[in-house]
């Protein structure tokens, strides 16, 4: 019995002479089987840092000035008032803890086209006196930079100056700001002239972790954005001796304690988990789908390995002679996927961490369209993250070659070095059981229940598995059928003998070739299924816009972009807007983020007359009178509202305001594909009322008859620079872009995994050639041309890309449907309208056929090109 | 005879020239000379067999001949058609229509029935649907394997999968026919059987033959041989 060093060192030899020798002497085959692995792991490691990158980015700007703030109270509806910070600090008057009321306004810098979107920073209005106190390093920039005299004034000396503003270095190097240099911002309908006073360093530890953002003394921006005697949050610091989680703990019970009704008082990591909750079903989906491109690349390494063993029988054979034993074969397999797995999972991630450069921009504008504005996120390379990708790649190779090791272990010698016996066993019987297991897994996938999560949705598990077993499904029907396309083509094998030899290899179908026609099928019905996703959703959601988006002109401030924008449209506007002889009527929209159960959600006002005179809403069901609104607590609903509460028609809800409990009735569910944390609508003056102000941020404007729209809409820009002004059409048209930037993430993911699939058909190709290598040569000899031979390679690979986009045609309108109506509704609570859109589906099919067919013929060119004799 | 009972596809010369003309011929690996001054010539139902020890260099002698390896100097025709002067297209139209080959390990398509392996090469020289139907039910029977016409290559024995191949490479009439080791897979009854066919064969289609082997018994079933001993072709008595 050998001893276990004996049989390690046996390993480690062999494993150096026989795999990675190999490598070094098959290099281009080696490149190209790392880099599918590398491709996988680096979507699946873009993603997984993008969507940590989403999450760090809901916290805090308060960062900016004040570190790591350890708890923070917010108010459930609207803003804090500055009473609530003598409360707080009264509750607190025990503790070392520090307080910061700080005021958060979002400003548009002025200096980009009017017609479109300008860059918007949120500025941090904190009260800079006990900032600079008690952080030095809010003033360590001037002792650092004592080149000009701007920066070697102290912070004290800007206390007095109304307009001056901080901001981060990274910021302030991006606009090549200098000190004293006179910036212009539009906040609300208003333009600012503000004096860059200097930037500040880095307040976490963390070298690369800045936040862009400008940064001003709290009384000057409440003075500026008429928000005096406000604020948005109170942060609080404990000191570093007292930064432990028993303090925190304590210093939270006070707080609550203290709790007047209205504050949320929220740890630090608990807000970051609010931001990673609201945006859990979008970070899962992603997720999901960069875990298909992984199992694709997979599903090549497989592949290759599979055909690896299959070739190399020989050798197997001949090392089982000399009397190794099958189970160091089976190791050597496993060792050469592991290494397989950590060095393309190494490249994967140097590619990830580029590509999630790109993903993270696509992430954000997402985010910023659905949940709340984010700056650039910016990514931190988390060891963590990094680590899991790795291993994921070791492990995910290890399990793609566990089947071949087996197979290269259990083989006997004699069968191994029988000539010609490379088929492995074909078993139709076999397949259809697979397919009705199959089948019954996807009944069960069903009627699974999904996993309620604490913001409301649902985590769609019995989606996710429905979709897989359909995929399983899909692979074990068509995998028979391959038999059959000879047959199906018999009469024009008759007319070409590229197409008797390449259709006859499906007679005595490899396992290769079910490998790669699974692998088309895969990526087909993903494509196929987004195709048909991204289809419904542009097609609902257009036809919703065209309900919604009536009016002549759509205005807004500038600084009002995002879905928590506080800036807010004033009266005086409104009223000289409506007075305007060209306008014939119009409405406006006031918009509160609240919680409701715990939960973030907004609160709408609607202009109820202008609804009832303009009905521009489409209603989920049977339409409401909305004349009941009017002073009256009766509210509509959106979609994603009723799922993520669980209510419907008839149901009663208590939302807190400042005017106290309301208790409101819901009289009608609209669609509404603006946001998916759900939105509860009332009366505009009741919500005022309740609120103790109007915050308009919208103003729609229907113009009289025959009045030139653009001529009104370019008086209307030069008159109010501060606001963007959208004429319907621009306002449909940008309302589509944000739409396809919302899936720009499902693009990329869409172009890899037709990548892969092609990639995975010349793979196939490749070494079944070379693995025919003989056959071929005796064609040769026998006279068929090199032409010829491609064409016998072309319609191999047709043969497959044709078979598998079919079957992936139909597993992806399946998977279509489980995604619009089980994933898509339990995750975002959208009933959407099926639309295939056939001709992006029918292209989608001639890219695979055509890029299939361009490979394959490639492929058999190059194989047809080695010399007889090598062949031989 | 087939001329007799299947219209011929193409009329046999009426000038006796040689099918096959190899001159001066040399071919080294590096700095080890294979062979030098090869000179010879195969008429139409000539059949010649290629001797000598393993490692002498009769198959790479007959890949040049056949034009599948290149050669270092001299010249080779097939049909008076010089070899160097072909592009690959060429090549390939003169291994269709004038060259027919067998392998020791037969090289059949496996996923080609019996039937579909020998009217391929007939498909690939353009010859109609109708004319390979008859031609290859000829070769079938009068290689008497037409019981396993639908027969695949995994099903059949080594005699069996010789036969077809031979029916492969003279379905098309060819001029030449190149052999190398025919019997070198088989048992010595398959073939005894096989090289009487090809002997046949070859006699009715007026194909010239070389075969390369290390067996004088398969060597006994041609006319002239040759040994390819130290580099030099000589003709044995």
């Amino acid at each position: 019995m050998p001893s276990a060093s004996s049989q390690s060192n046996l390993l480690a030899t062999l494993s150096w002479r026989l795999i990675f020798r190999r490598w070094t002497q098959q290099k281009l085959k080696t490149i190209g089987l790392l880099s599918v692995v590398a491709l996988g792991v680096s979507v699946f490691l873009a993603i997984g840092l993008t969507n940590r990158a989403s999450v760090n980015s809901f916290r805090s700007f308060t960062e900016l000035v004040a570190g790591k703030s350890q708890i923070s109270v917010r108010s459930s509806l609207g803003s804090l008032k500055i009473e609530d910070a003598a409360t707080a600090r009264q509750s607190l008057l025990e503790s070392e803890a520090s307080l910061f009321p700080t005021l958060e306004v979002l400003v548009a810098l002025a200096e980009t086209d009017p017609s479109s979107p300008s860059p918007l920073y949120k500025v941090i209005g904190v009260d800079l006196l006990a900032a600079a106190s008690h952080f030095s390093k809010i003033d360590g920039k001037r002792n650092q930079s004592p080149d000009t005299a701007a920066e070697e004034k102290s912070i004290f000396d800007h206390l007095s100056e109304e307009n001056a503003f901080f901001a981060t270095d990274s910021l302030a190097e991006e606009r090549q700001w200098k000190p004293g240099q006179t910036v212009s911002f539009y906040m609300g309908q208003s333009l600012l002239e503000l004096q860059f006073a200097g930037s500040i360093p880095n307040q976490t530890d963390e070298a690369d972790d800045s936040i862009p953002g400008l940064v001003m003394d709290l009384f000057s921006l409440a003075s500026i954005a008429q928000r005096q005697n406000e604020v948005d949050s109170i942060e609080i610091v404990l000191p570093a001796n007292a930064n432990d989680p028993g303090t925190v703990s304590e210093t939270l019970a006070l707080l609550n304690e203290a709790n007047p009704g209205h504050w949320v008082v929220e740890s630090q990591a608990a807000r970051q988990q609010s931001g990673a909750i609201m945006t859990l079903a979008l970070r899962t989906n992603l997720r999901a789908l960069s875990a298909l491109s992984l199992i694709v690349a997979l599903f090549l390494v497989f592949q290759a390995l599979d055909s690896s063993v299959s070739r190399r029988k020989s050798e197997n054979a001949a090392l089982r002679s000399i009397g190794v034993s099958p189970n160091s074969i089976r190791w050597l397999w496993i060792i050469e996927s592991a290494c397989i797995g950590a060095v393309g999972g190494a490249l994967g991630i140097l590619l990830g961490l580029v590509t999630a450069r790109f993903s993270a921009s696509m992430v954000d504008e997402t985010i910023n369209v659905l949940y709340y504005f984010t700056s650039d996120s910016k990514l931190s390379y988390e060891p963590s993250e990094i680590i899991t990708a790795w291993f994921v790649s070791i492990f995910a190779c290890v399990l793609a070659g566990w089947y071949p090791a087996r197979s290269a272990a259990l083989t006997p010698p004699a069968q191994m070095l029988k000539q010609g016996q490379h088929h492995t066993r074909y078993k139709r019987r076999s397949y259809l059981t697979a397919f009705l297991a199959s089948l019954l897994f996807a009944g069960l996938a069903y009627i699974c229940p999904p996993i309620p999560a604490s913001n409301g949705h649902s985590i769609p598990v019995g989606g996710y598995l429905l979709a897989l077993a359909l995929t399983a499904c899909a692979i074990f029907i068509a995998c028979p059928l391959l038999e059959f396309l000879p047959k199906l083509f018999n009469g024009l094998s008759r007319t070409s003998s590229s197409l008797r030899v390449g259709l006859s290899r499906f007679r005595k179908p490899v396992a290769r070739h079910r490998l790669a026609l699974g692998s088309v099928i895969v990526a087909v019905g993903m494509t196929a299924a987004m195709i048909v996703l991204i289809g419904s959703f542009q097609k609902t959601v257009t036809e919703w816009m065209s309900n919604v988006i009536q009016a002549d002109i759509y205005i807004r401030s500038r600084s009002a972009v995002s879905a928590d924008s506080k800036n807010v449209i004033t009266q005086e506007i409104w009223k000289s807007l409506l007075g305007r002889p060209e306008v014939a009527e119009g409405g406006t929209i006031s918009r509160f983020n609240t919680r409701i159960q715990e939960r973030e959600t907004s609160l709408i006002g609607y202009d109820i007359d202008y609804l009832v005179s303009q009905p521009h809403i489409s209603w989920i069901g049977a339409s409401p009178d909305l004349s009941r609104m009017a002073d009256a607590p009766n509210a509509i609903i959106n979609e994603s509202f009723k799922e993520r509460f669980d209510v419907r028609i008839g149901s009663q809800i208590e939302v807190a305001t400042p005017g106290g409990i309301q208790h409101l009735a819901i009289i009608g569910v609209q669609s509404d594909f603006g946001n998916e944390r759900g939105s509860i609508g009332v009366d505009q003056d009741l919500l005022a009322k309740w609120m103790g102000h109007n915050r308009m941020q919208g103003v729609a404007l229907h113009l009289k008859e025959g009045v030139p729209l653009n001529e009104v809409v370019d008086n209307l820009r030069q008159e109010f620079p501060a606001l963007e002004i959208y004429s319907n059409r621009l306002l449909r048209s940008q309302a589509l872009q944000v739409f396809k930037q919302t899936f720009a993430i499902t693009y990329a993911l869409e172009f890899i995994g037709l990548f892969i699939s092609v990639a995975g058909l010349g793979a196939m190709l490749f070494s079944s050639l070379l693995e025919r290598r003989g056959e071929v040569g005796a064609l040769r000899r026998i006279g068929m041309s090199r032409k010829s031979l491609s064409g016998a390679a072309t319609a191999e690979g047709l043969g497959i890309a044709g078979l598998g986009t079919a079957f992936g045609i139909l597993l992806g309108l399946a998977q279509g449907w489980v995604l619009i109506f089980i994933v898509n509704k339990q995750s975002f609570g959208w009933t959407l309208s099926v639309s295939i859109p056939w001709w992006q589906v029918t292209l989608l099919a001639l890219a695979i056929l055509a890029t299939g067919a361009l490979v394959s013929w490639r492929v058999g060119w190059w194989n047809s090109g080695l010399r007889i004799e090598q062949e031989e | 005879m087939i001329h007799e009972m299947h219209k011929p596809i193409r009329k046999a010369d009426s000038k006796p020239l040689p099918v096959l003309r190899a001159c001066s011929l040399e071919k080294s690996f590096g700095e080890r000379l294979l062979f030098s001054s090869v000179d010879i010539d195969i008429f139409p139902k000539q059949q010649v067999a290629l001797l000598g020890p393993s490692g002498a260099g009769k198959s790479t002698l007959l890949n040049c001949l056949e034009g599948v390896e290149p050669y270092d100097a001299g010249s080779v025709s097939i049909g008076g058609k010089a070899l160097e002067s072909l592009d690959e297209n060429e090549m390939s139209a003169l291994r269709r229509n004038e060259i027919g080959t067998i392998f020791q390990f037969f090289h059949l398509l496996p996923t080609l029935t019996a039937f579909e392996n020998i009217e391929l090469a007939l498909q690939l020289t353009g010859v109609s649907a109708e004319q390979r139907q008859e031609r290859v039910e000829f070769l079938l029977n009068r290689l008497q394997i037409e019981h396993r016409s639908e027969a695949f290559p995994s099903q059949m024995s080594g005699g069996e999968m010789q036969r077809v191949a031979i029916a492969r490479a003279i379905a098309h009439e060819p001029k030449i026919l190149f052999a190398d080791e025919p019997t070198g897979n088989l048992d010595s009854k398959s073939g005894q059987m096989a090289l009487e066919l090809l002997s046949e064969l070859c006699q009715e289609i007026g194909a010239g033959l070389l075969m390369v082997t290390h067996s004088q018994e398969a060597a006994s079933y041609c006319e002239s041989q040759y040994s390819l001993v130290d580099g030099q072709l000589q003709r044995d008595a």
